[in-house]
């Protein structure tokens, strides 16, 4: 049997980790790199490179490289938040076979699992190679709101690269396992974590060794990215001001503000001023190069990113609020994610919270390690080792369609899982013989504002007047989050087991005829 | 016996006796407890009952088993921890179920619903006119004579369900007129 690793399959960048003699590594590849970018491309020639070479790539091929997957995955193509993403990615995004969103790279279009899968793929690589053995299994962390769709897609991932998924873990949940917050008394932690695509924020309970997420709130757009986006729009509004020209549709010219940008934060972490020089942001008429040179301070950069900070704030008051808590109850926060590390961002929790935030693992790695431990404690032949035991939740409520389009809720959010509900289906009309059920997750009253999971129809029941005919369903969620529907004729005894196919998800065995290994590569 | 023999055999007992355990036993909590007692007994029973404490023994049929005890310890803290489905829960215990099951509570709802419009429960002509004058009686408040009739009404439909729930209901009130009319007399004494 090979080893078990932690992969922390970021937005923007990814890790992996593993426990040898107890103690957690961070794995770094060939060159040192301890992080990866989740970044894939294809070459001409229909090669795939994935991490620091596919985000070379990027600044010459945007359109065949594809970035910040994560943000896709699960997600409907007609969905909101994929045009939002459309609008800034170089690469195209299309519609797959049953609605769901897919990219196009090159002349292959590809699900976002499997795109995800090459990352895993390359991080799997990564670890046997600086391990010297077979890895087969891993732990994944996800962020704490992720829905069942965006769960199973990354599930299912796992199993195309051809690893064992032992667990789908919450990012913050993680976090906190790593900095080892399982000895001693009872308190209350808050997981601040600003990635490059996401922001979380999770309010634990931790007593001992039990793990216990009181609360989880989140912004699936709010990230590192966004800071780029938000100095890079600064920039191009800048430079289109001062030549009087229109570049919106010029996908490199916006792609070297981006990458300006973003050197401009990092900068900006350890100096208080940047000067930011692009010498060739587009060509002139003649030929001629036009480029942009400028100056940022701190202050500069914190009024431009300002209502990215406050609303990462909106999101700690709903953690709170859920938690039925206040910023000074709390007795640690943690910083996770690249953008945590950003003077502007620590000054700002630290006044929210009125607490220093702690920051002794490096934010990148933090989740990563947490998620070995996990990875350890659930293979680990030694009785002691599974000393903390994880109890997680739900992030979001699960409930189904009532008359009237509203839904009712069965498993409230944050409910511990793994755990189940049910519900007993009466037939409104006479000789009624099937019966539809919509799952949805999500907060709102009204089902269409929440996310369908999928929809189901009992059939064949028995033909008889209105409410004599009874069907229980029950629902189940696991211990990765990941929701399954079992449906029981009450009257005649037979069960149905039906995992929720969404309309979006991948089938069984779709997954299986994109496994990396069958197809031989 | 080591240590993965007594933790196979402790999941396949307790799943064993999972049917025949309220939810108080399940918790290790007595029924007339402090609302603050289930959370600590919840934790507790996570840190020794989540399914993740089997995975060591990387037996498939023992985690589930296992992952259905620690379901039913959530939907006992889940019920318990709510002070409005305690109150149903302790109704549903007193007449001896286990579980508060969405079973249940439809059950009720669905008999509210038959209760709404009793009128149309008959299904024969004879058990209509009889369950008309029980109906009647009930208005009347004359729960003995409404059980009567009830009675009369169930000779042509003895499987009638909402016939024999009133019946069952009409003697309950009939008992408690009974017991108003002994009590009072003795009350007027003080």
């Amino acid at each position: 049997m090979g080893v078990a690793i932690g992969i922390d399959l970021g937005t923007s960048n990814s890790c992996v980790a593993v426990v040898v003699d107890g103690e957690p590594r961070v794995l770094a590849d060939e060159q040192g790199n301890k992080t990866q970018p989740s970044v894939v491309a294809l070459g001409r020639t229909g090669n795939v490179v994935v991490g620091h070479r596919a985000r070379r790539n990027q600044i010459y091929a945007p359109q065949s490289t594809v970035a910040s997957a994560k943000r896709l995955i699960g997600r409907r193509f007609d969905s909101e938040t994929v045009a939002r993403i459309q609008r800034n990615s170089a690469f195209d995004i299309v519609e797959g076979p049953k609605g769901d969103a897919r990219v196009k790279v090159g002349d292959r279009v590809l699900a976002l699992p499997e795109v995800s899968a090459m990352v895993l793929r390359h991080m799997k690589e990564i670890a046997e190679k600086a391990l010297g053995q077979t890895v087969d299994q891993a732990v994944i962390t996800v962020p704490a709101y992720f829905n069942d769709h965006q769960r199973q897609a990354t599930k299912d991932a796992a199993t195309i690269a051809g690893l064992q998924c032992l667990r789908i873990i919450n990012e913050p949940t993680s976090a906190a396992l790593a900095y080892g917050f399982n000895k001693g008394k009872r308190q209350h932690i808050v997981v601040y974590d600003l990635g490059g695509g996401t922001f979380d924020v999770s309010v634990l309970r931790i007593d001992d060794d039990i793990f216990e997420v009181v609360a989880t709130a989140g912004d699936t757009f709010l990230g590192g990215d966004d800071f780029d986006y938000a100095v890079a729009e600064h920039l191009l509004h800048q430079f289109e001001q001062e030549h009087t020209l229109d570049i919106r549709d010029n996908r490199s010219a916006k792609m070297k503000l981006r990458g300006a940008a973003e050197r401009a934060k990092v900068a900006l972490s350890t100096s208080d001023i940047v000067e930011i020089e692009v010498p060739d942001v587009v060509r002139g008429a003649e030929g001629q190069a036009i480029g942009l040179s400028t100056v940022m301070t701190r202050s500069d950069y914190a009024g431009i990113v300002n209502h990215l900070v406050q609303k990462t704030f909106l999101t700690c008051d709903d953690a709170l609020s859920q938690a039925r808590m206040s910023a000074r109850q709390i007795d640690h926060i943690l910083m996770v994610g690249g953008m945590s590390r950003a003077p502007v961002i620590r000054d700002a929790v630290m006044r929210y919270f009125d607490k220093e935030p702690f920051t002794g693992i490096n934010p990148d790695e933090v989740v990563a390690i947490g998620a070995a431990i996990q990875a350890h404690n659930l293979t680990s032949d030694d009785p002691d080792a599974g000393t903390s035991v994880l109890v997680d939740v739900t992030p979001q409520s699960l409930g189904i369609k009532t008359a009237g389009g509203f839904c009712e809720i069965l498993i409230p959010r944050n409910s511990p899982i793994p755990t189940d509900a049910s519900k007993v289906f009466h037939t409104a009309q006479d000789y009624q013989t099937e019966v539809r059920v919509s799952v949805y997750q999500g907060e709102s009253r009204m089902a269409a504002d929440n996310e369908q999971l999928g929809a189901f129809v009992l059939d064949r029941l028995r033909a008889a007047r209105r409410g004599e005919v009874r069907v229980r369903i029950g629902f189940e969620i696991d211990t990765d989050g990941l929701v399954s529907v079992i449906a029981e004729d009450l009257d005649s005894g037979t069960t149905r087991d039906l995992r929720i196919e969404a309309s979006s998800s991948l089938t069984e065995e779709e997954v299986q005829e994109m496994r990396f290994d069958e197809l031989g590569f | 016996m080591d240590s993965r023999t007594r933790q196979r055999i402790e999941i396949e007992t307790l799943h064993g006796l999972l049917g025949e355990l309220s939810y108080y036993k399940l918790l290790l909590v007595e029924p007339d407890c402090r609302p603050d007692a289930f959370e600590t007994a919840f934790r507790r029973e996570s840190r020794s009952r989540h399914p993740d404490r089997l995975s060591r023994l990387g037996d498939k049929g023992v985690t589930k088993m296992g992952t259905e005890i620690y379901r039913t310890i959530n939907e006992a803290y889940r019920v318990l921890k709510d002070p409005d489905k305690r109150r149903a829960y302790d109704a549903e215990l007193a007449q001896g179920r286990l579980r508060l099951s969405e079973d249940g509570q439809a059950d009720a709802r669905s008999a509210g619903k038959a209760a709404a419009d009793p009128a149309q429960a008959a299904r024969t002509e004879k058990g209509a006119k009889y369950w008309r004058l029980a109906l009647q009686n009930w208005r009347d408040e004359d729960y003995n004579g409404c059980a009567m009739n009830i009675q009369f009404a169930l000779s042509f439909e003895p499987d009638n369900e909402t016939f024999q729930q009133y019946l069952k209901d009409a003697k309950e009130k009939a008992k408690g007129q009974m017991a108003k009319k002994t009590q009072n007399p003795y009350k007027l004494r003080f």
